[in-house]
C-alpha cells in the first residue's frame, strides 16, 4: 500500500515537473528560441548526470525542442524524494547557466513568474 | 477648406548627439535601416535607442534572427549603462526568429512578426539581423521579386500598426544592391573607418525622409555608456561685428598696456613661441587672473598634464572646480570630438576664458584621418566657440627659425583675432626672451619688443629694446650714438 502511494506520489511529481519545465520553456524561448531552450536544458542535465546518474537516460542528441516525455518517464521511475531533488538541481542548474550568462537581475526578470507559479526557491548563489 | 498637412513627430532618443545628426530627432512611424559592417556598433546602437525610447504604454518588441544568439547578445548588451533589465518583459520584449527562419521561408517570416505585432501591439520595432533573415530564407537562391514583394509587406504591415521600425543588417559597401535601400525612410550607415592603424568610428545618415539632416561623416565612440555621436558644432546665426566689449586683463602686469588695454571679450588670441618660451605659463595667468575676478575657465592640455606643469595656483583652481579640464588622453579624437566636450564644459562652468595648449599637441592628437581636414575643423571649431561668446587663448609651437616670421603650422594664424610672439635673442652673451603684440583686430596696440622674464610668479615684462635692431634674427645688433654718427657695433 505505502509502495502504491510512492508511486502515485512520483507519477504526480512528474507530471508537476514537466509543467513547470514547459513554463520554463515557454518563458525562455520566445526570447533565445526553441533550440536554445533545448540546448540550456542538455547542458543541465549533463552537469546533474554525476549526482543522478539515470538522468543520463534522458539526455537526447540532437535535443528534441519543447519535448520533455523522457524527463517525465524517468522521474516517475524514482522515490520522490529522488526525483524532487534531481528536477531541483536540472533547474538550479538551468537557473545558473542563465545567470552566468545574462547575469542574475535579467535572469530573474524572465523567470521569476515561473518559479512563483510553481513554489519554487531556485535561489542565485551567484554573487 | 483646410489642408492640413501630416506632423510629423521627432522621437529625442537620448543618443548624445543623435538626434543634432538626423536633423531633429528620430521621425515616428519611419521604417528605418541601420546598416555596417559587423563590428561597427548597429546592434548597440539599436539597443541604446530601444531603451531610450520604450516605455509600458508605448512598448518595443526586439526580434532576433540567426545574426548572433540572442543569450550572448543580451550578456554583452546589459554591460552598457543604458541596459536596464527591469524594463525586459515590460516594456520591451525580445523575440527569437531562429525557430522561423531556419525554416527557410519568408512568409512564415513575416506572418510571425503580425503575429507578435498584433499581440503586442508596439510602438517601435527592432529586427536584428534583417540580412540573417534574408539570407537564412534562401540566401542567393531568393528572388530579387520575393524578397522585394517581403519588404513591401512588411513595410506596409509596420507602417500599419504605426510601429517605427529599425531594420539592423549587415551590409558591407553601400554599393550592393538591396530593395531595402529603396523601401527604407532612413538609412544610417555605421563604419570603421582605418587610416594607417588607427581606427576611427564613423556614421551616416544616408537618408532620412523629410527632415534636413547634417550631412558628411559623424564621429562616433562607444564606451560603457554607449554610443556617443559627435555632431558638428552648430556655427553661429550671422550677426553683425558687435563693436569692441570690455577687455580682459592678462594678468601679466604691462602686457595688457602693450595690447591696447588687454584682450577684447570674445577674442580669441594665439600666442606663438618656441619650446620653453613661457607660452603656457601665460596662459596659466591668464586663467588664474580671470579666477580673480570671479571667472571661470576651460583648458584643454595636449602636452603639459593640466595639474602638473602649470604652477600651484591653476592647479588649486582645477581642484576647487574653478577651472574644468577637457580629458585629451582619449587617441583618435576628432576636431568635433573635442567642440563638443569644450562647449559642453563651458556650460557648466558657465566658463569665459578658454585655454588650448597648445595647436601643435591638439594636431598630434587627432586621430591621423582627421589630419588632412584640420585647417577646415578648426575654422569650425573656432567659431563655434565665438558663438558661446568665451575669449580664447591658444598657443602654438613655433620654431626658431630667424629668416622667417610664422606664427602657426599651416597657416592657422589667420583664424584668430590677435596674436601674441615669443621669441629667444641672444643680447650680452645671454639667452633673453622677448615678446611682441604682432595682431590685434580692430584695436590700437604696441608695436615694441619688450624683454620679459618668468619667475615663480609667473611672467615679468621688462624694457623695450629701444636700441636694439635686427632682434628677430635672434642675433641682434645695438646702436651707439657717437656724436653725429649712429655705429651699429654687432653684440652678438
Amino acid at each position: 500500500m505505502a509502495a502504491l502511494q510512492e508511486v502515485t506520489d512520483a507519477e504526480k511529481f512528474a507530471d508537476a515537473a514537466v509543467a513547470t519545465w514547459h513554463d520554463v520553456c515557454a518563458a525562455l524561448s520566445p526570447i533565445i528560441g526553441l533550440g536554445g531552450v533545448a540546448a540550456l536544458y542538455q547542458r543541465s542535465l549533463s552537469l546533474s548526470v554525476a549526482a543522478y546518474p539515470w538522468l543520463e537516460n534522458v539526455s537526447d542528441y540532437p535535443p528534441q525542442p519543447g519535448d520533455f516525455a523522457a524527463l517525465r518517464s524517468e522521474l516517475s521511475q524514482q522515490t520522490k524524494a529522488d526525483a524532487v531533488a534531481a528536477n531541483d538541481a536540472l533547474l538550479h542548474s538551468l537557473s545558473q547557466l542563465l545567470t552566468n550568462l545574462i547575469g542574475a537581475s535579467l535572469t530573474g526578470r524572465l523567470l521569476q513568474a515561473v518559479w512563483e507559479k510553481h513554489g519554487h526557491t531556485v535561489q542565485d548563489t551567484s554573487p | 477648406m483646410m489642408k492640413d498637412k501630416a506632423t510629423i513627430n521627432r522621437l529625442g532618443t537620448r543618443v548624445p548627439g543623435l538626434d543634432e545628426v538626423l536633423g531633429g530627432g528620430l521621425p515616428e512611424f519611419s521604417f528605418n535601416l541601420l546598416a555596417g559592417p559587423p563590428g561597427s556598433g548597429k546592434t548597440t546602437l539599436a539597443h541604446q535607442i530601444m531603451f531610450s525610447l520604450a516605455t509600458p504604454e508605448r512598448s518595443a518588441l526586439y526580434f532576433t534572427a540567426l545574426g548572433e544568439p540572442p543569450l550572448k547578445m543580451l550578456r554583452y548588451q546589459q554591460q552598457f549603462a543604458f541596459f536596464d533589465s527591469e524594463q525586459v518583459n515590460r516594456s520591451i520584449r525580445f523575440i527569437s526568429l531562429g525557430d522561423d527562419t531556419a525554416a527557410g521561408d519568408l512568409g512564415k517570416v513575416l506572418s510571425r512578426i503580425a503575429l507578435e505585432v498584433e499581440a503586442h501591439s508596439p510602438a517601435f520595432v527592432f529586427i536584428d539581423s534583417f540580412r540573417s533573415v534574408i539570407l537564412a530564407s534562401g540566401g542567393a537562391g531568393i528572388s530579387f521579386v520575393n524578397l522585394q514583394e517581403f519588404i513591401q509587406q512588411l513595410g506596409m504591415l509596420l507602417t500599419s500598426w504605426q510601429t517605427t521600425t529599425f531594420l539592423i543588417g549587415e551590409y558591407a559597401t553601400e554599393t550592393e544592391s538591396s530593395p531595402i535601400f529603396t523601401v527604407a525612410d532612413g538609412l544610417i550607415w555605421l563604419r570603421q573607418s582605418v587610416h594607417r592603424n588607427s581606427v576611427v568610428r564613423k556614421m551616416e545618415i544616408v537618408k532620412m525622409r523629410g527632415q534636413a539632416t547634417l550631412p558628411g561623416l559623424h564621429t562616433f565612440r562607444i564606451s560603457a555608456e554607449g554610443v556617443k555621436v559627435f555632431a558638428p558644432p552648430a556655427l553661429p546665426t550671422e550677426k553683425s561685428l558687435a563693436p569692441l566689449q570690455a577687455r580682459l586683463h592678462m594678468g601679466v602686469p604691462g602686457l595688457d598696456e602693450m595690447m591696447g588695454g588687454g584682450l577684447p571679450r570674445g577674442y580669441s588670441l594665439l600666442v606663438a613661441g618656441p619650446s620653453g618660451s613661457g607660452k603656457s605659463i601665460l596662459a596659466s595667468s591668464f586663467l588664474a587672473e580671470g579666477a580673480r575676478t570671479g571667472e571661470t575657465g576651460v583648458i584643454a592640455a595636449f602636452e603639459q598634464h593640466p595639474h602638473k606643469a602649470r604652477g600651484r595656483v591653476v592647479a588649486d583652481l582645477i581642484d576647487s572646480g574653478r577651472i574644468g579640464v577637457i580629458d585629451t588622453r582619449a587617441t583618435t579624437l576628432s576636431v568635433d570630438e573635442i567642440a563638443m566636450l569644450l562647449i559642453a564644459e563651458i556650460h557648466r562652468l558657465k566658463a569665459s576664458r578658454v585655454v588650448i595648449d597648445s595647436l601643435s599637441g591638439f594636431e598630434l592628437a587627432l586621430a591621423p584621418t582627421f589630419r588632412e581636414d584640420y585647417r577646415e575643423s578648426l575654422a569650425r571649431m573656432m567659431s563655434a566657440l565665438a558663438s558661446t561668446g568665451v575669449t580664447v587663448l591658444m598657443t602654438s609651437e613655433l620654431e626658431d627659425r630667424y629668416y622667417e616670421l610664422g606664427f602657426s603650422p599651416y597657416g592657422t594664424a589667420f583664424l584668430t583675432d590677435s596674436i601674441v610672439m615669443q621669441r629667444y635673442v641672444e643680447i650680452d652673451s645671454r639667452l633673453e626672451r622677448v615678446m611682441a603684440v604682432v595682431k590685434m583686430r580692430a584695436s590700437a596696440h604696441s608695436n615694441q619688443l619688450h624683454l620679459f622674464h618668468i619667475d615663480d610668479d609667473g611672467i615679468k615684462i621688462g624694457e623695450r629694446l629701444a636700441d636694439h635692431s635686427g632682434l628677430l634674427t635672434g642675433a641682434p645688433t645695438r646702436h651707439q650714438k657717437l656724436g653725429r654718427a649712429t655705429v651699429n657695433a654687432n653684440n652678438g
